[in-house]
């Protein structure tokens, strides 16, 4: 019982992972950037198929609460955010140390493919994309002349 | 015997304005506002260098920056108006003073795309000044002066051109430029300017360019020409900047360097300052002096309402009117509400052979028209 007990703990951990995703936007204002993480990284089962992640839109966090609390309600609607990535892109990226893996996002109710850049760093996988909020249906949040711009760069972490 | 006079006349105005200007720190929120992605003064204030008049957004930043929050805020009026005063209070071994420090009216008009626009700062100089001043019993209009009266015109939100009254800009920690910097006029009113300046601000980089005369409020003697070249660079979650001053009055010729790093996280702010100056009197007398100054902060909550601080200031001047002179101290800042915010610092000061504790509390009252 205790073998088997075991085993399948070791067989969890050897597939858990912890997933980050952070961002990074300019604005129409120089001297003004937004950059905003989710609170805490994200339990993710490597061997899921296709791996899905769902980050909480309220765990977003940017520095600011009330910047928090206009993307939360402005930009996303309060709809959490969805990756979905087939196991095989997945392999891909994990052996190699810089390649192109397709991923499918989810934002504000709205899927879309996305080519993200992959790279493979020791024990951990690390991502990039420059996401186009308008490919979203998604309007640039803009407060007394100080707009987002429509590109948001989206760095990830994937760490064993 | 008019060297004995200079150095007299030194040490006065360094022994005054070290306790006085303890307080004379704005409540510029700029600095530890690096932290959540402010590299500039510019979207806050209609200033691009920062301090006194919010722009509407700086105003809804402001207001959310406070333990009872406003999440919204009405904006877009072409004209703005608000008032900024302050009480204080300073206990030494000494004395225990109780006074208004500052009582501003501010006025902003911008026109429609906003790329140009005038703003004006109406201040009274506090009341305790007056006695430290050159002027006898002066009446309320001479204690009234302009702390800014400014009009800017920008191109892009990028290039920044203003001309006017402003103030003498020496570097992020105006504590220790005020202190050792800073010439006096008749109500001890300083660092006060006529310039015309350029800003080129971009999210990792800006920089500064400023021809400066004197405010004229100032006495004769005081009364410096000069210019003054400052840049930022933006690294992430480091910023680091540097600046020269060459500045030419009657009594005095003086060349400054400064150099800066700040640091800023979630949780955690840091700067360093360091500032060199050499100058050189109208007695052919040249000396150097190195102000160096270091604040850690902790904002402990997610909110910014709070933050708690430590603070070193180190100061060494070289013969003949030498100074070596260190202040550590401890605060903490607390925003209330949109109108008012609270402030209390202690410092240590060991000047020479001498040791001072010194309390400082703060009221801070802000009111804006939209």
């Amino acid at each position: 019982m205790k073998l088997i007990f075991s085993t399948i703990v070791l067989t969890q951990i050897s597939y858990a992972a912890m997933f980050e995703l952070t961002f990074k936007a300019e604005t129409t204002m120089p001297g003004v950037e937004v950059t905003g993480k989710f609170e805490s990284p994200l339990a993710i089962n490597l061997e899921e198929k296709p791996l899905k992640v769902t980050l909480p839109i309220s765990k977003l966090v940017t520095g600011m609460e009330i910047r928090d609390q206009h993307m939360r309600e402005e930009v996303f609607a309060n709809q959490d955010i969805k990756i979905k990535i087939d196991q095989e892109n997945l392999k891909q990226c994990a052996q190699s140390s810089n390649s192109e893996m397709k991923t499918q996002l989810t934002l504000r109710g709205v899927d879309k493919i996305v080519s993200t850049q992959c790279r493979k760093s020791g024990e951990s996988h690390q991502g990039s994309l420059i996401l186009n909020l308008k490919d979203f249906n998604i309007t640039p949040p803009s407060k007394f002349g100080v707009a987002v711009k429509e590109t948001v760069l989206i760095e990830f972490n994937v760490t064993r | 015997m008019l060297h004995a006079k200079f150095i007299l006349n030194l040490l006065i105005i360094t022994i005054g304005l070290v306790v006085f200007v303890e307080i004379f720190q704005n409540a510029n929120a700029f600095e530890s506002n690096f932290r959540v992605g402010y590299t500039s003064c510019v979207a806050c204030h209609h200033s691009p260098r920062g301090a006194g008049h919010l722009s509407d957004y700086g105003k809804l930043v402001s207001a959310s920056q406070s333990i009872f929050k406003k999440k919204e805020l009405k904006g877009g009026s072409g004209f703005s108006q608000g008032i900024q005063a302050r009480l204080a209070n300073l206990q030494t071994e000494l004395s225990n003073e109780t006074f208004p420090m500052q009582g501003d009216y501010l006025a902003a008009f911008t026109n429609k795309p906003q790329d140009r626009k005038i703003i004006i700062s109406l201040a009274r100089a506090p009341s305790r000044r007056e006695s430290d001043s050159s002027v006898d019993k002066p009446s309320t209009i001479e204690t009234l002066y302009f702390r800014d009266a400014l009009i800017i015109t920008s191109k892009k939100n990028t290039h920044y051109f203003s001309a006017g009254r402003s103030k003498k800009n020496l570097g992020p920690n105006i504590v220790d430029h005020t202190t050792y910097n800073k010439s006096l006029n008749g109500f001890n009113i300083t660092d006060l300017i006529t310039a015309l300046s350029y800003d080129y601000i971009e999210t990792k980089k800006s920089l500064e360019l400023t021809a400066f005369a004197p405010s004229f409020q100032e006495n004769t003697s005081d009364q410096e020409y000069g210019l003054r070249l400052q840049g930022r660079y933006s690294l992430g979650k480091l910023q680091f900047g540097s600046g020269i001053l060459i500045g030419k009055s009657p009594s005095i010729k003086r060349g400054i360097g400064n150099l800066f790093f700040k640091y800023g996280s979630k949780n955690f702010y840091a700067l360093l300052d360091s500032v060199f100056t050499h100058r050189l009197n109208d007695q052919d007398i040249d000396f150097n002096q190195v102000t160096s100054s270091l604040i850690l902060s902790l904002f402990p909550f997610y909110s910014n309402a709070s933050e708690f601080y430590a603070i070193g200031e180190f100061v060494e001047r070289e013969e003949p009117f030498k100074v070596s002179e260190q202040r550590f101290g401890v605060g903490t800042r607390v925003k209330i509400n949109s109108h008012f915010s609270f402030r209390f610092d202690y410092k240590r000061t060991l000047l020479s052979q001498n040791e001072e504790d010194l309390f400082i509390s703060q009221i801070y009252f802000n009111w804006w028209s939209s």
